[in-house]
């Protein structure tokens, strides 16, 4: 099958996998971002993964549009005969003690649930990231329960400090960096998402498998200070594997 | 690595900025750069560096600077009434100066962005492959922020000795920052989600460019601009230039600072050619849009590279 070419102004084209937030039209759209990278296209200088598509920045001087279409075609060929993308599963400690988890008690009393009914459903998932975007280091995470579904605040914070966890609407996210921000809060972590001291500034993938841990204000306190320091190790492992379904 | 500048007034938004910080979008980091790029690079060259160096960006109204180090500077895009010692010095033309003399900016005469570039090009830590200074994230430039009155500004080669000074471009080279012709785009990518009508309304109408733009963007506003369906779309890239229109109709261009991905749908991309005459319009001012294919906008894109080219291959002969 092969998936349509779109042009998109004079330095860009966008190749469109499919038209729902889907986990197989993703893995299509990580799939063929990692063919660009084994097999770089002359004149492509960088891509933008999203939900459902891969758009695609060249310079004209290096290759036509035409030239850059039929490679791109000839790309989407070999599609089929490689692997998925290695997911990489990455363990995100949060701490949702009353202090860090604002909204909490509202996001408790909106489903009626305990606290401890709340971390449970927002732990149990393995969280796909579908994309990265909105800030530096943000995941666009799949996968939160229904049963935490909420709608953002009415009147959004203007300061919503870095890393703080939250939920809005179907989706669940962390702030990389401290912005103004609608997300109901229910629990903080002290990794960075974003880094610039590390040489891989950026945590987080696209196409990553990520669950969060509960951890209390003891634990959050000491891995907040190896961050500091520069000593946290991220808890990333390696799963091989097909599509990541 | 050398003291060169001393930052005496700040000026309203002045940062160091260069090419951007290429091949992070992916992990959702604007690149940032220079939001004139054209005027950015023939700045640097009129100092002999190459087009990637830091120069510092200029926005309206411009700062004081005490030279620490004799060196040459060449100012490109905006005529902010640039002064050497209160002598007024030319945009696009490359000037000696030495130890104790003040660069000063007055009257903003044309276009938004100006670009002063030094011999070696400024000095700043490099993250993620770019100085360029993108202040959301407190990275780039000078700890990630716009200037200060007090900073001292470094420059990453010393030695000026070979560097000439009097180098300017032809009068018939310099952009019109007041020309009134329409910015051209591309239609696209989410030509579905508006009818032949609104791109029919989008070309013949003008839009005013207001006071919520900046380096992210250019909010406009004139008649709004309905959706076929709605106006919201599944996550996806955007790129320089794309221009989004959210529920309420009013159309967002994309630029140095935007993220890299948005939910609104979009009507059309300028072409990169334009980029640079857009950004140099001034808030307040009013844009028409008009409708280019591909085959034209490449074309006046290798023909502006294939200027550079010349250019860059003058400047070397002229060292």
């Amino acid at each position: 099958m092969m998936y349509p070419i779109q042009l998109y102004g004079d330095r860009g084209v966008r190749i469109q996998f499919g038209n729902t937030i889907d986990r197989q039209v993703n893995g299509n759209v990580h799939r063929f971002a990692s063919l660009l990278e084994k097999y770089p296209v002359k004149g492509v200088e960088e891509w933008i993964p999203a939900y459902t598509s891969l758009t695609i920045y060249y310079n004209p001087m290096e290759i036509t549009y035409t030239a850059l279409e039929k490679e791109l075609n000839q790309l989407q060929k070999i599609m089929g005969e490689i692997d998925a993308p290695v997911s990489r599963k990455i363990t995100i400690p949060v701490c949702y003690e009353k202090e860090f988890a604002l909204d909490i008690e509202d996001v408790a009393a909106y489903h009626q649930l305990s606290f401890q009914e709340i971390i449970r459903l927002h732990t149990e998932p393995h969280y796909y990231v579908y994309m990265m975007g909105f800030m530096p280091g943000f995941p666009y995470l799949g996968g939160l329960s229904e049963k935490l579904v909420m709608p953002r605040l009415k009147n959004p914070r203007s300061v919503v400090e870095q890393g703080a966890v939250g939920i809005a609407d179907q989706q669940t996210g962390i702030y990389p960096l401290q912005s103004p921000g609608g997300w109901r809060i229910i629990g903080k972590t002290p990794v960075r998402l974003y880094d610039v001291r590390k040489e891989e500034a950026v945590l987080l993938r696209a196409g990553d498998i990520l669950q969060f841990e509960p951890i209390n204000l003891e634990t959050y306190f000491k891995i907040e200070e190896a961050v500091q320091n520069g000593s946290y190790q991220p808890k990333i492992c390696r799963e091989k594997g097909d599509n990541p379904l | 690595m050398r003291e060169v500048m001393e930052v005496v007034k700040p000026g309203l938004a002045t940062s160091l900025q260069d090419l951007g910080r290429n091949g992070f979008q992916k992990y959702g980091l604007p690149p940032s750069g220079a939001m004139d790029f054209f005027a950015h690079r023939i700045a640097n060259l009129l100092v002999g560096n190459e087009e990637e160096k830091a120069t510092l960006e200029i926005m309206l109204m411009g700062p004081r600077l005490k030279i620490l180090q004799d060196t040459v500077i060449a100012i490109g895009g905006a005529d902010l009434s640039a002064t050497i010692d209160g002598n007024p010095i030319r945009p696009w033309k490359s000037y000696r100066i030495y130890q104790g003399q003040i660069v000063s900016f007055g009257k903003a005469v044309n276009g938004t962005y100006a670009y002063l570039a030094v011999a070696g090009g400024f000095f700043a830590e490099e993250v993620m492959g770019s100085k360029s200074t993108y202040t959301s994230a407190h990275i780039g430039g000078l700890d990630g922020r716009i200037l200060q009155k007090g900073d001292c500004l470094l420059t990453e080669q010393a030695d000026i000795a070979y560097v000439r000074a009097g180098r300017y471009l032809k009068k018939t080279d310099m952009p019109n920052y007041e020309q009134h012709r329409p910015i051209r785009v591309i239609p696209g990518p989410d030509m579905f989600a508006f009818a032949n009508k609104t791109y029919q309304q989008f070309y013949q109408e003008s839009y005013l460019i207001t006071g919520q733009s900046n380096r992210m963007g250019y909010r406009l506003a004139g008649k709004a601009l309905p959706h076929v369906r709605q106006a919201d779309i599944i996550s996806d890239g955007v790129l320089p230039g794309t221009i989004q229109v959210p529920a309420n109709g009013q159309p967002i261009v994309l630029l140095s600072d935007r993220q890299t991905t948005g939910g609104y749908a979009r009507i059309a991309t300028v072409i990169t050619t334009d980029i640079p005459l857009l950004v140099q319009k001034r808030i307040g001012s009013k844009v028409q849009f008009s409708s280019v294919s591909l085959e034209r906008a490449q074309a006046d894109y290798l023909q502006q590279e294939r200027y550079l080219q010349m250019l860059r291959t003058a400047m070397q002969q002229s060292i």
